[in-house]
């Protein structure tokens, strides 16, 4: 593993049981959340997670942090293999990662000060005395910009953007290597949305912190993200640098949401050709065989229904999970007619 | 402006609410217009008014709490605002529909998606049971659901977020609306399915002919659909134009700064411009200009002079005072 990889996930898989009954329960079918990733997050670096509902990516960051359990598959942080370390065993990774969610309402207790939601991380990993606490959430509360008297406030008495600065020094409280940050401007104004955004860049500058970055929003992912993986029902389509992905996107999917970001530019929304796909993303119960994305697929052949791609190195640092990439690549393969 | 081709027009409306902590005046003097044919966009963030505005359109604020207190609201040459309850419901769900953000509190969830169609059908229409049934499923049709017979049979519960949005737009159009308002209706539904009902709407004012007033955070959706956008800020509208010149040339500063704050996916990766502050209090609004305690170009007289809506160009308005020749010297 290089040197530079904080987080290494090989063919990381969920199965949810579906059961039935009460008193005897019965699985009855899986829901296939997560159905073998692979991807790598960089010390420092931010690698972005889009996907649409249901895809599996908060699934994945939840894997990773060990919140939930892996059905298969092998996550690695930081050299070491944590699949299926003993929860007792799990105390050094709590510390050294932290997740922040998107609804900043529901994340922090109401009936706790700001101060006691950002200490709890240190009191429960017997950080220090309690004056040093106090210290450490000054600190915090001006690297997220409140002020040190906010720390006696409740979160009521704040906006959403201010309660996300909240749930971003909590998540900071141990000085992670890596923090998931789970669509964490998505209940956001634009306007406040913007300053979260860069005080996520800020504190990443600053503080060396790796993030997966999890969002539905493909102009906030290009933003902020290194790396993009995109999700569509349980599998990554296509892997690689940012700047790649939304410059020369090769899977369909990709492509398609690319044209169909709602952009404020009323000049290339006029130019630009939208692929709108039909359908829904389908159940991830009983997932369509072969390649899953082929029942919206524009470019889908009768072999994409019988044969499971896998994702391939179409470019350098570049995978794409599509039987036709390259003939889609060549004009070989245009859109089906409707 | 050509009169005859008004639809909608919003003359110096003020709307309040009462809330906990006090009376909010959540529309202040607002001013707008609806054409025949036309997508307008109500944009800005949350609390600036867009959704009492569309509520007092439709006269469902919800009295005794909110109510419209001043202005008035022409449609088809009516005021709006001086019809009794039941001439309003003659025009309500007839001629102007709405649909809102979230169509699974916005739909009955103890009846048959079907039968919920037939019910808007009904409440304007002469026609008989079947013949509103046969109707409801081609509305189905018309919105992109092709097993309209199966869908019209499902509680909306059972349907995808994507598919009850399309049913709440196809009650909207049970009656041929002439008027539809779109309160953030792509809000909660994911790329692929916004896109769709984005051109749903543009297909159905295309096909149909009606007049949409699209109200939205989203300035993508104004740039994906709009002809012409007004832009509210703390109750007032700070800005009108016809969607390319506002975008191309924005005048007001928290247009300015609403615009620099998106990511794009063009532009680099660098910091985000930020409006500075908070959205203002509606309980005690700033004085003067309602944006000068987050304007980066702030002067002094801000603070006390009210800005009224200056014309910069061609159906292109501001309210700020950096524009009104007695004041705009200052800047030089």
């Amino acid at each position: 593993m290089a040197e530079n990889v904080l987080v290494e996930v090989k063919d990381l898989t969920k199965h949810f049981p579906v059961t039935k009954g009460i008193v005897f329960k019965k699985v009855i079918t899986t829901v296939r959340a997560v159905d073998g990733v692979s991807f790598e997050i960089e010390k420092g670096k931010t690698l972005g997670l889009v996907g649409e509902s249901g895809s599996g990516k908060s699934t994945t960051g939840k894997l990773i942090l060990r919140l939930l359990e892996p059905t298969a598959g092998i996550i690695r942080f930081d050299g070491i293999d944590i699949t299926n370390l003993p929860q007792d065993d799990l105390k050094d990774l709590r510390k050294r990662t932290s997740i922040v969610f998107q609804d900043p309402y529901s994340s922090l207790d109401p009936r706790k000060r700001v101060f006691d939601i950002i200490s709890e991380p240190m009191v429960i990993a017997n950080w220090g005395d309690r004056r040093k606490i106090a210290e450490r959430v000054h600190e915090l509360l001006d690297l997220v910009g409140l002020r040190r008297e906010d720390a006696s406030k409740y979160p009521h008495q704040f906006s959403g953007g201010q309660r996300q600065r909240i749930a971003i020094a909590r998540a900071l409280a141990l000085s992670p290597d890596l923090i998931v940050a789970d669509e964490p401007v998505s209940a956001l104004d634009v306007s406040v949305q913007a300053k979260i955004i860069n005080l996520f860049s800020s504190i990443q500058e600053r503080l060396r912190v790796a993030y997966l970055f999890i969002s539905h929003d493909l102009s906030v992912v290009r933003h902020i993200s290194d790396k993009v993986a995109v999700m569509y029902l349980g599998k990554i389509v296509e892997y690689g640098p940012t700047d790649v992905i939304f410059e020369q996107p090769l899977h369909p999917y990709t492509k398609s949401l690319l044209t169909v970001v709602p952009v404020p530019s009323p000049k290339l929304m006029k130019n630009r050709n939208p692929i709108i796909l039909r359908g829904e993303i389908p159940s991830p119960i009983n997932p369509p065989p072969g390649c899953r994305f082929h029942t919206r697929c524009p470019y889908a052949l009768k072999r994409c229904s019988e044969e499971e791609p896998h994702l391939v190195q179409a470019r350098p640092h570049h995978f794409v999970l599509c039987l036709f990439w390259k003939e889609i690549e060549e004009g070989v393969l245009g859109p089906a007619v409707r | 402006m050509d009169k005859d081709k008004v639809l909608l027009e919003v003359r110096n409306l003020v709307a309040c609410i009462e809330t906990g902590s006090g009376l909010v005046k959540a529309v202040d003097d607002v001013s707008f217009d609806v054409r025949k044919g036309e997508i307008v966009g109500l944009v800005g963030e949350s609390g600036c008014g867009k959704t009492m505005t569309a509520l007092s359109i439709m006269r469902l604020l919800p009295e005794p709490f909110g109510r419209i207190v001043g202005g008035s609201i022409y449609f088809e040459g009516q005021d709006l605002t001086k019809l009794t309850e039941e001439e309003m419901r003659a025009i309500r769900g007839n001629k102007i529909s709405i649909i809102f953000q979230d169509p699974l509190t916005a739909l009955n969830p103890i009846m048959k998606i079907g039968e919920q169609i037939v019910e808007a059908i009904v409440a304007h229409r002469k026609v008989d049971k079947n013949e509103a049934k046969r109707r409801a499923i081609e509305l189905l049709h018309s919105v992109g659901i092709p097993d309209g017979e199966v869908i019209a049979s499902q509680y909306p519960f059972r349907v995808s977020g994507g598919m009850r949005q399309r049913v709440m737009i196809a009650v909207a159009l049970a009656c041929d609306p002439v008027l539809l308002i779109a309160d953030e209706p792509t809000t909660n539904l994911d790329v692929s399915i916004q896109a769709q009902i984005l051109e749903l709407i543009n297909e159905i004012r295309r096909k149909r002919g009606t007049s949409v007033l699209l109200i939205t955070h989203n300035l993508g959706l104004v740039a994906w659909l709009c002809d012409r956008v007004f832009v509210m800020y703390a109750g007032k509208i700070v800005e009108h134009a016809p969607t390319e010149a506002l975008f191309a040339n924005p005048y007001h500063p928290y247009t300015q700064l609403l615009l620099k704050s998106v990511p794009k996916l063009d532009s680099p990766r660098d910091k985000l411009t930020t409006v500075e502050g908070e959205v203002p209090n509606l309980i005690k609004p700033p004085s003067g200009c309602r944006f000068h305690p987050r304007c980066p170009y702030v002067k002094e007289f801000c603070r006390t002079v009210e800005p009224a809506l200056i014309k910069v160009n061609t159906d292109h308005y501001t309210r700020c005072l950096m524009q009104d020749s007695r004041y705009s010297g200052e800047w030089k």
